[in-house]
């Protein structure tokens, strides 16, 4: 299933941006399963500095082995999957609507959209130190239609894309209002 | 008295290996049902994929000289002992 099906483009729209979150937001995740990989090293040194023989031990070096490899393959697909709640995370701005799809966790997945014209007002936050190093923040979109309000986090340049959107809604309700 | 013999870990890490097997799997139909089967997801997954088989055949490798039918530990004696 390619991005078209599964937002069910009409013949008329066009994709004009796809935004994930911002790549640094990535980095916190990242360091954490660095430090989860390193962990099990640290503790196989004291382990060996408190146990001399224990890699002659018959029963406890398989069980310690195993209990390992368990938790390198746990720790590895903790980040696969935090990765994949990162990168399934898209906005899609198209000439006539803005989808939001959110993964959440593993097991959940959100749509929401909201069409151009229903667009009332778009705020963009940047806030923090790395996020105006790098860039990044939220863009808060507030309609007319069902879902009141967007909230879409993390995203690169947020205020030239607010701006962008604000354009986009402006030449749809120049057409909705013929 | 009943011994609980070493083999008895590999089924339970068996086990672990089948579900995370589905997790991964899970994770896959996510990726395919988005539409976001692009060179990034496909990296992330032989990433993992080539992660997990280098931990798995290190464990292999590792325990090949172990005897599997030793027990781990006797329910019912008087002492509990690895």
């Amino acid at each position: 299933m390619n991005l078209s099906e599964c937002i069910r483009q009409k013949s008329y729209e066009r994709i004009e941006h796809q935004v994930r979150r911002h790549l640094i937001t990535l980095v916190p995740g990242f360091i954490i399963f660095l430090l989860l990989l390193a962990l099990p090293l640290g503790v196989a040194w004291l382990l060996r500095a408190i146990f001399p023989g224990l890699e002659t031990s018959g029963t406890l070096f398989p069980i310690i082995i195993l209990f390992g490899s368990a938790y390198y393959i746990a720790v590895m697909l903790f980040f696969y999957s935090y990765f994949l709640d990162f990168y399934l995370d898209l906005l899609v701005v198209t000439n006539d609507r803005l989808i939001d799809m959110e993964q959440v966790g593993v097991f959940a997945r959100r749509t929401s959209e909201v069409d151009l014209y229903k667009i009332q007002d778009i705020t963009s936050e940047v806030k923090g130190v790395f996020a105006s190093l790098f860039d990044y923040g939220d863009l808060l979109v507030q309609t007319a239609g069902a879902v009141e309000r967007f909230i879409v986090t993390g995203i690169p340049h947020p205020d030239k894309l607010r701006q962008e959107i604000l354009d986009m809604a402006s030449e749809d309700r120049k057409y909705h209002q013929k | 008295m009943i011994l609980i013999p070493l083999y008895a870990l590999l089924i339970v890490y068996a086990v672990f290996l089948l579900a995370c097997a589905g997790f991964f799997v899970v994770n896959v139909g996510n990726v395919v049902r988005s539409g976001t089967f692009t060179f990034a997801s496909f990296l992330a997954t032989f990433l993992f994929m080539a992660g997990v088989a280098v931990v798995v055949w290190f464990t292999w490798y590792t325990l090949q000289g172990v005897d599997w039918t030793q027990s781990i530990f006797s329910i019912g004696s008087a002492n509990l002992t690895l």
